[in-house]
């Protein structure tokens, strides 16, 4: 472990999961942009009413999956597609987003010093991300996946469906709430340390 | 900044460098010269006395508020 850096091991971590996360991301994005676009749109039905029978499906959807109820579209038009992807998209995007920000805020508070006001700033900004962009993010996969299942069967399966669908990832608002905190203790550090350097 | 620091002048009057003073407080030219130019946050009363005594002066001699 670095003497010089107190952000280490930390750095380190975060930007090695940034890059597995980008590899892999980039990777599964470049299959489904290509491979992807020949295969059929598979999306799970989460509040399934028929147990293990496929039945109230539109023509050309198959229930695939019997134990998390996958429904698939074997000839899927270009906005089938769309929806797939951001019905499974988006989160692991804007998680790989918020691993750059940690990464960058790292590097940053690296060079400019932990009790910053700049640092706290930052800090500040990703608790926000944290706190607002990923719930926003996991609803438009959830309101894309329930499109896709109103398309995909032939009751009304409830227009509020994607409430239910939503798995809000809870683990950011917490975080994002922590380090709101956090950027307010900070800030509240650096002014200490300024009039602390200040004082003769 | 309403606080005004006069060092300029009192070492201009007592014929004293801000090396020399440095050296008889034992406060870094460094510091002294962020008191003198005004930069200064704080200042700790061991270091407003030392000062003092060096220069021969009272505190009020050294720092002065201005309304503003």
């Amino acid at each position: 472990m670095s003497r010089g850096n107190p952000l280490e091991p930390l750095t380190g971590v975060a930007s090695a999961v940034l890059t597995l996360s980008v590899i892999v991301y980039g990777a599964a994005t470049a299959i489904r942009l290509t491979v992807g676009l020949f295969q059929p749109v598979c999306f799970t039905a989460k509040y399934w009413p028929h147990d293990a029978e496929g039945r109230d499906l539109a023509a050309g959807v198959r229930l695939d999956d019997v134990e998390r109820v996958t429904l698939c579209v074997d000839e899927p038009e270009p906005w089938h597609h769309v929806l797939g992807f951001l019905s499974e998209g988006p989160v692991p995007l804007a998680q790989t987003a918020a691993l750059l920000l940690l990464v960058l805020l790292l590097r940053d508070a690296a060079r400019r010093g932990i009790y910053t006001t700049e640092t706290a700033t930052t800090v500040r900004h990703l608790g926000h991300y944290l706190l607002w962009v990923l719930p926003t993010v996991a609803m438009v996969e959830s309101i894309a996946r329930t499109t896709l299942v109103h398309a995909a069967v032939t009751f009304d399966a409830g227009f509020l469906a994607f409430f239910g669908e939503w798995e809000a990832p809870w683990w950011a608002v917490i975080t994002g709430i922590a380090l709101l905190s956090l950027a307010k203790i900070m800030r509240t550090s650096a002014e200490m340390r300024a009039d602390l350097e200040g004082t003769v | 900044m309403s606080i005004q620091v006069h060092l300029d002048r009192l070492l201009a009057e007592r014929g004293m460098t801000l090396t020399e003073l440095a050296d008889r407080v034992g406060v870094t030219v460094v510091n002294l010269s962020i008191l003198k130019n005004g930069r200064a946050r704080a200042i700790r009363f061991s270091t407003l006395t030392a000062l003092c005594e060096a220069l021969d002066c009272q505190p009020g001699d050294l720092l002065s508020h201005r309304r503003g």
